[in-house]
């Protein structure tokens, strides 16, 4: 049989890779946006801005809560059927969220129902998706689905800012409910197929020199693939990658939220800081489309390292230098690394462990993400109350950050990632879990 | 309860000046009308997938 590799168009993974790429603009894009409706609700509903900020909280906590479960039925189900029905639960609530009227409508919708539900799009689920289209171009595909994210903050936060101001904040969540659910949901059901076998094409789309036999589509098996999960708890790789991803969680979601108040506290306007965070963002972009590509010709772990550390000096710029300069400095060499992380370590562990129970590992690993980001937005709080500084804890995220870059470089790599060792020893298995 | 308002103070939505400022911003950048930028910026988001959504129908009929 004639495969389709000989095909002279664009590799069909692209095309998956693309729908899921404008799935995560929507979905994360108008996830950012939740931040712009809070002083609108305060006025309307005359709630405080706590009260809006515990339906936030809560669904930030059962975000982390579902990863794992989302995960689990990933690997039952196929990563496709999940992101297909999030999709559709996502827009459905997107639309609800306009007939929200006080603090608990908008618990059950947004702080149950869209913050569970995005546990579906993460990239824990649609990195199980990519690693079936994607070997040797893993870390490319994995950085072009998390650029979605990226540019959806850019873009939707400005539009959706624009529209409930020129609208009303309602108009605003029923665009984006329509979005999705009349874009992003078809591109999903047309395009997204969670195996390449299933239209008879390799992954990458190399060609096979036997397309027909059954051997020739099998996936080869990365040296720590195991049928059961829980089993890869013993193995160091899956501690050195989520314990540097806490890292990743403590520093990004602790500057997120608590941006604006250093600035404040440095006295820069809140609209350089926006300009600031802006810049840091495009640069991020950047950030996260190069480190792909770069990845699939080096080890995964050394630039994962390096992305670390770099973000370790950019925490140390912001205590060493004053007001604006740490504010740009900062933006410029944070966020050459903000989310480059994430594309490194789903196609690591997507190397390390195989596609069997990577929704499962991939999604506890980012819950350890999720949680230590929600501790340190938590203690950011706490340090600034009582020093009236963040340089403490700037100084203390700099430190976490050297010690995250030093265990992520300390990653086995080429003993235990499908990359270089293909075959299934369980001695060498043995060795390196313990 | 004491730990859990230190997240909240530090959880706040977007400064409303910053939000007007935004919107400002937009309008000297384009300086065209809203409802016309409004419908620019979702023609521009939906093209991206129309694209898509061909080329793949026509990567399938192949």
């Amino acid at each position: 049989m004639q495969s389709k590799s000989n095909n002279p168009n664009l590799f069909y993974g692209w095309y998956v890779v693309s729908a899921m790429f404008f799935t995560a603009f929507l979905v994360v894009g108008v996830g950012q946006a939740f931040g712009i409706f809070v002083r609108t609700w305060e006025t309307e509903w005359g709630v405080s801005v706590g009260q809006i900020s515990l339906a936030a909280s809560i669904g930030a906590l059962l975000n982390g809560i579902t990863l794992p479960i989302i995960g689990m039925c990933t690997d039952k189900w196929g990563g496709r059927r999940i992101v297909l029905i999030s999709t559709a639960i996502m827009g459905l609530a997107f639309i609800a969220m306009a007939f929200v009227s006080n603090v608990w409508m908008l618990l059950a919708v947004f702080g149950v129902v869209i913050c569970s539900v995005r546990s579906g799009l993460g990239p824990s689920i649609t990195g199980t998706i990519v690693a079936r289209w994607f070997h040797k171009k893993r870390g490319s595909a994995m950085s072009v689905v998390i650029l979605g994210g990226s540019i959806g903050g850019l873009i939707l936060v400005p539009l959706l800012t624009y529209i409930m101001i020129e609208f009303s904040w309602q108009t605003a969540w029923i665009v984006s409910g329509i979005f999705t659910l009349v874009i992003a949901l078809p591109l999903i059901w047309f395009i997204v197929s969670d195996d390449p076998s299933s239209m008879n094409l390799q992954p990458d789309g190399e060609e096979s020199k036997d397309s027909d036999s059954l051997n020739a589509r099998k996936l080869p098996e990365s040296p720590l693939t195991v049928t059961k999960w829980q089993k890869s708890l013993r193995t160091w790789p899956l501690w050195q990658i989520a314990g540097a991803y806490v890292v990743c969680g403590v520093t990004t979601q602790s500057i997120s939220v608590h941006f604006i108040y250093w600035a404040g506290s440095e006295g820069i306007s809140p609209s350089t800081a926006a300009w600031g965070f802006g810049l840091l963002s495009g640069i991020n972009a950047i950030g996260v489309l190069m480190v792909g590509p770069i990845s699939d010709r080096m080890q995964r772990k050394n630039l994962l390292s390096f992305v670390y550390f770099v973000r370790g000096i950019a925490f140390i710029t912001l205590v060493i230098f004053p007001g604006s300069i740490g504010l740009w400095t900062f933006a410029i060499i944070g966020g050459a690394s903000w989310l480059a992380t994430v594309p490194l370590t789903t196609a690591l562990t997507a190397d390390v462990y195989g596609i069997k129970t990577m929704g499962t590992l991939g999604s506890i690993i980012l819950m350890a993400h999720q949680l230590g980001g929600a501790a340190a937005v938590l203690i950011y709080g706490m340090a600034f109350d009582q020093w009236q500084s963040y340089d403490t804890v700037y100084l203390g995220s700099a430190l976490l950050l050297f010690a995250a870059a030093f265990v992520a470089w300390s990653i086995h790599e080429k003993a235990v990632s499908v990359r270089y060792v293909q075959k299934i020893d369980p001695d060498l298995a043995n060795e390196v879990s313990t | 309860m004491q730990l859990f308002n230190y997240l909240l103070h530090h959880d706040e939505g977007i400064d409303p000046t910053l939000a007007e400022w935004i919107h400002n911003a937009i309008d000297d950048f384009f300086q065209v009308d809203p409802f016309v930028l409004i419908v620019i910026g979702i023609i521009g988001i939906l093209i991206f997938p129309l694209i898509l959504l061909t080329l793949s129908r026509r990567y399938k009929q192949q």
